[in-house]
């Protein structure tokens, strides 16, 4: 594939990729762009190749949910262990951006309340199937595990949100 | 895996979402997200500035590691060498050192399984040894 159609596609791909970088981030829109940033940076000099093997959307939200590792690990070390050498206080808990979560509409808050309760895993599942139109075996691509452990991560997922969301809903009708 | 599975969970109200609700509740938040998506644009110069970022911290950790080397090596280096011994101090040989505890060996009756027995001669053997005796006996036969 040429590097300008590569880009083209890289495009297409830009809302679902910046909504998947955005998950990977707990939803801190900054980092989420530097994420998305760094791994079209890591397209572009061809630091990370496509191989064909799957399709370019599952190929590169490997990309980016290993681009959000590495940013995760480097913010940890430096503000987990340098931070609380130097100045002895414990490294601040990240939280999801309150801004993004502000703006979302009430369902769209109360799903990604319930969500922010889920396992990692059952989460990113959810999210690459529900959101992304991923199907199992494809989420279970880009999160480098296995078939039946992304279908038991995705069943179990969807009874966990199911409950929570039924519980947010009984609440907000108790109210 | 069927949208109607979660049916048959006693602990999941009749009334919570199905698969198709579930995704419908999603595909909300996509449309929300993505319209707050940023332009799609690729900056390279976030990649130098991180780059030039992430030199400096190479740098400084590859100092440090150097500068722990050398200071590891200094310290290897002394505290490899050996004392040498004085000029004109006796060094004791190996042969002619004796233990300080070599006293606790001189028991009482230890004649008695040194010695043959002859009849008609007494010898006390309770008897604690003389000085004299008690040298004699320390002294260790000297080795070929």
């Amino acid at each position: 594939m040429k590097q300008t159609d590569f880009q083209g596609e890289l495009g297409r791909l830009h809302g679902a990729s910046f909504g998947w970088a955005l998950w990977c981030c707990d939803h801190r829109r900054d980092e989420a762009e530097e994420v998305l940033q760094t791994a079209y940076l890591k397209v572009v000099e061809g630091t990370a190749s496509f191989d064909g093997n799957s399709s370019l959307r599952t190929w590169f939200f490997g990309v980016i949910r290993r681009t959000a590792w590495e940013q995760r690990r480097r913010r940890w070390l430096r503000d987990g262990i340098l931070g609380r050498w130097f100045t002895r206080q414990p490294a601040p808990v990240p939280a999801p951006d309150p801004e993004a979560v502000a703006s979302a509409s009430e369902s769209g808050r109360a799903l990604l309340q319930a969500l922010a309760d889920l396992p990692v895993r059952q989460r990113e599942v959810l999210h690459l199937v529900f959101y992304q139109d991923l199907t199992v075996e494809e989420a279970a691509r880009v999160l480098r595990i296995s078939l039946g452990t992304a279908r038991t991560h995705f069943a179990r997922g969807k009874d966990q949100l199911r409950r929570r969301l039924a519980q947010s809903e009984e609440k907000h009708d108790g109210r | 895996m069927t949208g109607d599975d979660h049916k048959d969970d006693p602990h999941i109200r009749a009334d919570s979402p199905s698969d198709d609700q579930l995704r419908a509740r999603f595909a909300a938040l996509r449309r929300e997200e993505e319209a707050q998506a940023p332009e799609f644009v690729i900056r390279s110069g976030v990649g130098r500035e991180r780059g030039r970022q992430r030199s400096t911290g190479q740098l400084i950790a590859i100092t440090a590691c150097v500068a722990a080397i050398a200071v590891a090596a200094v310290w290897l280096h002394f505290a490899s060498q050996k004392p040498e011994p004085e000029p004109g101090k006796f060094v004791a040989s190996i042969t002619g050192w004796k233990a300080p505890t070599d006293f606790l060996l001189l028991t009482p009756g230890r004649e008695l399984l040194r010695t043959v027995p002859t009849i008609g001669v007494w010898h006390d053997y309770s008897k604690a040894p003389t000085q004299k005796e008690r040298h004699r006996q320390a002294k260790k036969p000297d080795l070929p």
